[in-house]
């Protein structure tokens, strides 16, 4: 029974090692040069600016927890949308009913002014 | 699983929840006024008529694949949800506006609240009861905290959220467990398997004692009761007289459906650990509220020890033993409203935080005194009032299956409660107060103290009307179990 | 491939009891949020496990799915609750939010 683990300890270990390799292989075969432009961190080309690590604005975690809700629920169209051919319009019906309802929320923070960024 | 006439039994539910979507966008208008409460109102009115007068009266129906059941327990329950609900509409149209509390978040959470509530008392299915008890918990975390700029109603918020999040996953675990025992979510089928099956014990009484913990913090037994007083004491006054009636009351159904129809086989073992939970439960909540000087603090220790009373019915389980647990529900739930209206009132005109604030209300507003002490005599169980007869019944049903001293002991507590709550009617009557003018009262605040004295006074004096319907009621709805 | 349901509930058990541990014990709000994930998730372990041995793998699954979006919805109330109590009182113990006790 436990046999059936050593197909997943293989794979385990052909992945690390494969890693591992090729590695070793790029630290041994390439010319070694580091300079001040090289090791900064790479910000998406531009001169980095401050610390790596700052507190974030504390108006991000709304969109955070809104993202989260709405993410978290797409869950339930998976399943859905494997069935949907068998269950037909009854079906449909009711996830636009569940997905209004969501929307229905997210238009009230809107209207509310939750999201503009004050 | 195509679309019947089943949606009609659903009726009720699908109307409070557009009337909650309704509230909520009423409420973003500048100048909403009484519009979301009115919807919420009509909404509440509207469903619990068509309980009243709707289809399928008298019958035991399972719909949706098995996960609703429409039967008498289901609509007595769903009933008694929309009547507090409605009553807390009444209570707290004014001081949501007061308070600037947002009007369409206050009733859609409201209405959400009791749509959980209405699920959990309608469904045998593990996991309807299990997305009811949730719908219920979320909303009410949020009502706790609606009062944001007070710091009071957060912590209330952030302790119920904390301990209900806990709660929630241990009442999973044990479902988990159970399901793994049973291999079914539909306590009909855990029934029969646990019935036929015996390799399975062990798993099957951790699981019910996960579930008999994670209920017992939502029905604030002791020694699970620790966020109680402070979200009673802390959320905004109506949702704390909401939660101690409606919340509560749906706990324990959700306890009759799973205890007694999912495990009737453990019968043993859970009424010994209710009849201790219960004994602990009344004997603590009164003793705790003795000392209390804050109303609502008093109020919500009395409500811990009035839990421990309905456990008794719990834990007895009999025929007699269910209706009594009906009856007091229902004659606790006018009495509480009906207490806290009073509460609110008086919290308009002056902080009403204090019993000592209570000074003088004899004189100030005579009629909401002595609606008071009659609440305060209801909940002591003083005849001629709803709580009389409610103590009443569960006594019997005790003697009747044969444990007398649970009685005693109940009596007992009875006798403990008599002073706190007998202190408050002192304290309006016999203390003067400073201010002296005179209480005006708004039209919702009027009607839901007559709706709540009145109800006292009927299911005090006239009984009997009840306890046929109490008595008709059986928790294991006798329907084949047809999958 | 099988395998006996015991491990994986051994697992769920020792997940759910540190969990509870840490949620009873932990005073930073947002690490007893973390706690009752894990419980969660134990409940999502046993869910799944036990539906793999029974008929009624379905049921299980759909359970678990169910849970897992409950929690967000519950984590992301609990964070929302919390960030108004940082706000205001600059940290998130609980044990030095007790204005109301006794």
């Amino acid at each position: 029974m436990l046999q059936a683990y050593t197909d997943v300890l293989i794979f385990l270990l052909v992945g690390a090692g494969f890693v591992v390799l090729n590695m070793a292989l790029g630290r041994l075969l390439r010319p070694h040069n580091p300079y001040p432009e090289k090791l900064t961190p790479y910000e998406c080309g531009e001169v980095p600016v401050g610390e790596g690590q700052v507190p974030f604005n504390i108006r991000y975690y709304i969109f955070a927890l809104l993202f989260v809700v709405f993410d978290v629920e797409v869950v339930f169209l998976f399943p859905w949308s494997v069935v949907l051919r068998d269950l037909g319009l009854y079906a449909f019906v009711l996830m636009v009913i569940f997905l209004v309802m969501l929307v229905d929320g997210l238009v009230y923070a809107w209207k509310k002014g939750v999201l503009r960024w004050v | 699983m195509p679309l019947d006439g089943d949606v009609g039994l659903l009726l009720p539910e699908i109307i409070v929840t557009l009337a909650a979507v309704v509230a909520l966008a009423t409420g973003l208008r500048p100048q909403a006024g009484r519009a979301p409460a009115v919807w919420a109102f009509l909404g509440v009115t509207a469903a619990a008529l068509l309980l009243l007068i709707g289809e399928g009266r008298g019958q035991a129906v399972e719909i949706w694949s098995g996960t609703v059941l429409v039967d008498g327990f289901a609509r007595l329950f769903k009933l008694v949800f929309l009547v507090i609900a409605g009553l807390t509409v009444l209570v707290a149209a004014d001081y949501v506006r007061r308070r600037g509390i947002p009007p369409g978040e206050f009733y859609l959470l409201l209405l959400l609240a009791t749509v959980g509530m209405m699920f959990m008392a309608g469904s045998l299915n593990l996991l309807t009861i299990y997305l009811g008890l949730e719908c219920l918990s979320l909303a009410s975390y949020s009502l706790s905290g609606l009062l944001r700029r007070d710091a009071r109603s957060t912590e209330a918020a952030l302790k119920y959220i904390l301990i209900g999040a806990i709660s929630s996953g241990t009442i999973l675990f044990g479902m988990s467990l159970v399901f793994g025992a049973t291999g079914s979510l539909h306590l009909g089928e855990v029934s029969q398997a646990v019935s036929s099956a015996t390799g399975m014990t062990p798993v099957l009484l951790a699981g019910m004692m996960f579930l008999v913990v994670g209920l017992g913090v939502k029905m604030a037994a002791v020694p699970f009761h620790m966020w109680a007083p402070d979200v009673y004491d802390g959320a905004p006054a109506p949702v704390a007289a909401f939660l101690i009636t409606g919340s509560e009351a749906a706990a324990f159904a959700a306890a009759l459906r799973i205890f007694l129809v999912g495990l009737p086989s453990l019968r043993a073992e859970w009424t010994a650990v209710f009849v201790t939970l219960a004994v602990i439960t009344m004997t603590f909540g009164n003793i705790s509220a003795i000392v209390q000087t804050r109303i609502r603090r008093l109020l919500a220790y009395s409500a811990v020890a009035q839990a421990g009373y309905v456990m008794v019915g719990l834990a007895i389980a009999s025929d007699a033993a269910v209706s009594a647990m009906l009856y007091y529900l229902i004659a606790y739930a006018f009495t509480t409203i009906g207490a806290f209206t009073v509460v609110i009132l008086l919290a308009r005109h002056q902080p009403a935080d204090e019993i000592q604030d209570f000074r003088g209300l004899g004189q100030r507003a005579p009629l909401f005194a002595l609606a008071l002490t009659i609440f305060m005599l209801s909940f002591i169980g003083i005849p001629p009032t709803a709580g009389f007869f409610g103590k009443f019944y569960l006594f019997q049903a005790a003697v009747g299956a044969g444990m007398p001293w649970l009685a005693v002991i109940m009596v007992i507590n009875g006798i403990i409660s008599i002073p706190y709550y007998w202190g408050v009617v002192r304290t309006m009557y016999l203390s003067e107060a400073e201010d002296r003018s005179p209480l005006e009262a708004p039209w919702g605040l009027r009607w839901a103290t007559v709706i709540g004295l009145g109800a006292t006074l009927v299911l005090g004096l006239f009984p009997d009307a009840l306890v046929r319907v109490v008595n008709a009621i059986q928790v294991v709805p006798g329907l084949p179990i047809a999958f | 491939m099988s395998f006996p349901v015991a491990y994986p509930l051994i697992l769920g058990a020792i997940l759910f009891a540190l969990g509870l541990y840490g949620a009873l014990t932990q005073r930073n709000a947002i690490r007893i949020l973390m706690c009752v994930e894990l419980m969660l998730n134990a409940v999502n372990i046993n869910l799944i496990a036990f539906g793999s041995t029974l008929q009624a793998a379905t049921a299980g699954q759909l359970f678990a799915l169910f849970v897992m979006t409950v929690a967000a919805a519950e984590v992301a109330l609990a964070l929302a609750i919390i960030l108004i109590l940082a706000r205001r009182e600059k940290h998130i113990d609980i044990e030095r939010v007790n204005l109301l006790r006794w």
